[in-house]
């Protein structure tokens, strides 16, 4: 899993039918200094996560298909989880 | 799930025997303000997508599974997308450096500087492509 920011939200009329009734989020992955690490990715949303949310996304099939109850379908990836806070103990 | 635009068609006369009615799409990854970013690969389109159409697509076992019958495919076209509604970047100055131009443009000096070398960082990890 990797922890990301949501940028915002996709719009898709024509779309799988496993993906109907959840949101499409934006999501920034993030270092863990909150710099932007790569590309935004898309992730379904299995927690109801806002926009500047950060959030917890998982980034494996099985994994991200079953948060979004919908078993046996093209989803890779999903948010599972709004993070509140992260503690960094650094040596 | 990832950006893409469809670029192309691709026409396979002799493919394994799941793939007949299939159709087969070139996709550039995009990113977000449709930059292409990566290299172009093919894709399975389950929702039929057309060239120049913005879609998203997934990959890997999951990719398989957005036919109703067994597909070997490693990269399928999952939705069109037809709206990014995003707010402005958490940290705009770590992304995009196709915004670069626009942003030393109004952006003032300091807030430009530590993009910089990031902007740098990514060139040249596309030329390593």
């Amino acid at each position: 899993m990797i922890i990301g920011r949501v940028l915002g939200e996709v719009v898709a009329t024509r779309k799988h039918r496993s993906h109907e009734g959840r949101k499409i989020l934006l999501v920034q992955p993030l270092a863990l200094d909150d710099s932007a690490r790569g590309e935004p990715i898309l992730a379904l949303d299995a927690v109801d996560a806002g926009v500047g949310d950060r959030v917890l996304i998982a980034m494996e099939g099985y994994s991200a298909m079953t948060s979004v109850g919908r078993p046996n379908s093209p989803i890779d990836m999903s948010v599972i989880g709004v993070v509140d806070e992260i503690e960094l103990q650094e040596n | 799930m990832m950006l893409a635009k469809v670029i192309g068609t691709v026409v396979c006369t002799v493919k394994y025997p799941t793939l007949e009615g299939c159709k087969l799409l070139l996709l550039q990854p995009v990113n977000k303000n449709g930059v292409p970013r990566g290299k172009p690969l093919v894709a399975i389109d389950a929702v039929g997508a057309g060239v120049h159409e913005t879609v998203y697509w997934c990959r890997g076992r999951e990719a398989a599974l957005a036919f109703d019958h067994e597909v070997v495919s490693d990269a399928s076209i999952v939705g069109i997308v037809d709206e990014i509604n995003a707010v402005a970047d958490a940290r705009p100055a770590a992304t995009g450096s196709s915004a670069g131009p626009a942003c030393t443009a109004v952006g003032p000096v300091p807030a430009a500087a530590p993009s910089a070398p990031k902007a740098r960082h990514n060139a040249e990890k596309r030329g390593r492509r």
